[in-house]
């Protein structure tokens, strides 16, 4: 069987602002020749510290960057670098850390769910376009009284919530989640993480979730990566890759994880 | 040492803290625990003296027996920094960015009289070799943006305990860091109190983090007190229903054999909480009375407030 996402040498890096003596740009490899594989319907976590890649991943799989070197294959889509860039996936979204960053706040939340479908060229009717968001938001448990507020009167959960349906409302195939519960109290990451999960079971999302909270990946994901300074140092199967982690890094993380 | 005694903070008919009281032992670490706007931050401003003019204090807050509740801000200065030591959650903004780190932490050492410049420059190298930087000696004449945020937060370490103080406060002083660089930094805490037998009061959302570190564990929930307890205890058989909430939420173990509980409903807006229990209108025990009437405290192995404790042998 191809896997629904392949990932195969994926490459990106960025030149610094100043150049060494003979003005030179010196270059930061951000993530160097990445490859892995999902299957349909599964959770890659990515796990790593600050600086370690995990967003720079993020950002070339939605396609907000484009790859300097390697391919990403999504089912018949793909991006290769050097190719002309397809522009975004249509089947891939984005859910971010900050729901406060996330929101335009000058927006209606009924705008801002909608605003995907808008741009996708599914072109629905007015009243289709109405009724989508509306089942969305009880999808994601808000009830249509959501739907003419602004963000600022939403908490952080419900904004989050919000995100979660914008990024759903063009029915995607993979959702890349990048820190999407940091951010939230911890009564209200369970609520989130639960809905994370009901969401793939129903529409059978693959999902890539990035997070530095290893107790959180471990919970959610089937599979899980760990990279270090822009490159994948392990990878394996959740229970396995937490009970016998075998790179040196990985046990450097697993013994720092605080536990209850 | 340092004695909380029904401490409330509020803001006109805005009540922030509901009458917190607790007390702290030298060489002893109190967790408080707490997600937003459960009054976790203005206790440790309230302790520093840092709480804005606006806000409403009433209660006493003894350390060494003297209430510095109040206290003007000539009289707040000598103990801030000498007495008290802090560390924040964000190095970057609370070190000084043109100053460089050993000036800044010689700066308490001299400010409150107890050594002299020349002999600050040496025991700033002392610190900063305590706190675990190597190459102390050129890392004192490191600015802050030179320095990583691991690093950072070292320095603030150092600048806290250089006075010797009786009780230090950190407010969320790993959160910002990765999990490697935290483990370190708690490690490094620990060490500082059991050799200078300093109180410490550890603020964090991170029950996770405060259990590696925490004697005894406060729970606070929109401003009032929850439950209270050695850490083992109040962790391993929680009483109280928002600590169970809580602890049920946190992710262990996986999601192909266990769902988690999470606590339904909102973080609460202060200005929409109940009369009674901050908690009731998400407790799934909550009755009439709970809304309308703050549980008194029970004591047994943990202090616990609440209307509809089960009734153990203990007690």
């Amino acid at each position: 069987m191809t896997p629904f996402l392949k990932v195969e040498k994926l490459a990106r890096h960025y030149s610094l602002p100043s150049g060494d003596f003979w003005g030179r740009r010196q270059r930061f490899v951000a993530l160097e020749e990445a490859s892995f594989e999902v299957e349909e319907g599964k959770i890659l976590g990515v796990v790593g510290e600050s600086g370690s890649g995990k967003s720079t991943l993020a950002r070339l799989l939605v396609g907000l960057e484009p790859p300097d070197g390697g391919s990403i294959r999504l089912a018949e889509q793909s991006v290769v670098a050097g190719e002309a860039h397809p522009g975004p996936l249509s089947d891939v979204q984005m859910v971010f850390q900050d729901p406060f960053g996330s929101l335009d706040p000058r927006m209606r939340i009924g705008d801002s769910i909608a605003e995907p479908l808008d741009h996708s060229g599914l072109s629905p009717s007015a009243e289709e376009r109405t009724a989508r968001v509306l089942a969305m938001l009880e999808r994601v448990g808000l009830g249509s009284g959501a739907l003419r507020r602004f963000p600022h009167q939403f908490s952080g959960g419900q904004r989050q919530r919000i995100a979660i349906a914008r990024a759903l409302i063009t029915r995607p195939r993979l959702l890349v989640a990048d820190e999407p519960v940091s951010a939230l109290d911890v009564s209200i990451q369970a609520q989130i993480l639960n809905l994370l999960l009901d969401i793939r079971a129903e529409f059978g999302l693959t999902m890539v979730f990035i997070s530095h909270d290893l107790g959180i990946v471990r919970y959610i994901a089937d599979r899980v990566i760990v990279m270090q300074g822009g490159r994948i140092v392990e990878e394996g199967d959740t229970e396995t890759l937490f009970a016998l982690p075998r790179h040196a890094y990985t046990r450097r993380l697993l013994s720092a994880m605080p536990r209850l | 040492m340092l004695e909380i005694d029904r401490l409330t903070i509020s803001f006109r008919d805005l009540t922030i803290l509901r009458g917190l009281s607790f007390a702290l032992e030298r060489g002893e670490t109190l967790g408080i625990v707490g997600e937003s706007g459960s009054g976790k931050t203005v206790t440790a401003l309230s302790i520093m003296g840092l709480l804005p003019g606006w806000l409403r204090m009433e209660g006493a807050i003894r350390l060494n027996g003297r209430n510095i509740a109040g206290l003007s801000e000539p009289n707040l200065c000598a103990l801030r920094g000498r007495r008290i030591g802090m560390v924040f959650q964000e190095p970057m903004t609370a070190l000084n960015p043109v100053k460089r780190v050993g000036d800044q932490i010689a700066e308490g050492l001299v400010l409150h009289g107890v050594m002299d410049r020349n002999a600050a420059r040496g025991e700033v190298v002392r610190l900063l070799a305590r706190v675990g930087l190597d190459r102390p000696e050129q890392r004192a004449r490191s600015f802050p943006h030179e320095l990583s945020g691991g690093q950072r937060q070292r320095v603030m370490i150092a600048m806290a305990i250089a006075c010797r103080p009786d009780v230090l406060i950190a407010d969320e002083p790993t959160s910002a860091l990765d999990v490697t660089v935290q483990a370190e930094i708690l490690a490094l805490l620990r060490e500082i109190r059991d050799e200078t037998g300093m109180a410490m009061l550890m603020i964090s959302h991170d029950l996770a983090v405060i259990s590696r570190i925490a004697d005894r564990v406060l729970v606070l929930y929109g401003g009032s007190p929850m439950e209270m307890g050695p850490t083992q205890a109040l962790l391993g058989a929680p009483r109280q229903p928002y600590t169970q909430g809580l602890l049920a939420a946190i992710p262990r173990g996986t999601a192909r054999t266990t769902r988690l509980s999470p606590i339904p409903g909102q973080v609460p807006d202060l200005r929409s909480l109940p009369a009674g229990c901050p908690f009731a209108n998400r407790c799934p025990k909550a009755d009439a009375l709970c809304a309308r009437q703050t549980p008194p405290p029970d004591q047994a192995i943990t202090r616990a407030w609440c209307h509809h404790l089960e009734r153990g042998g203990a007690s």
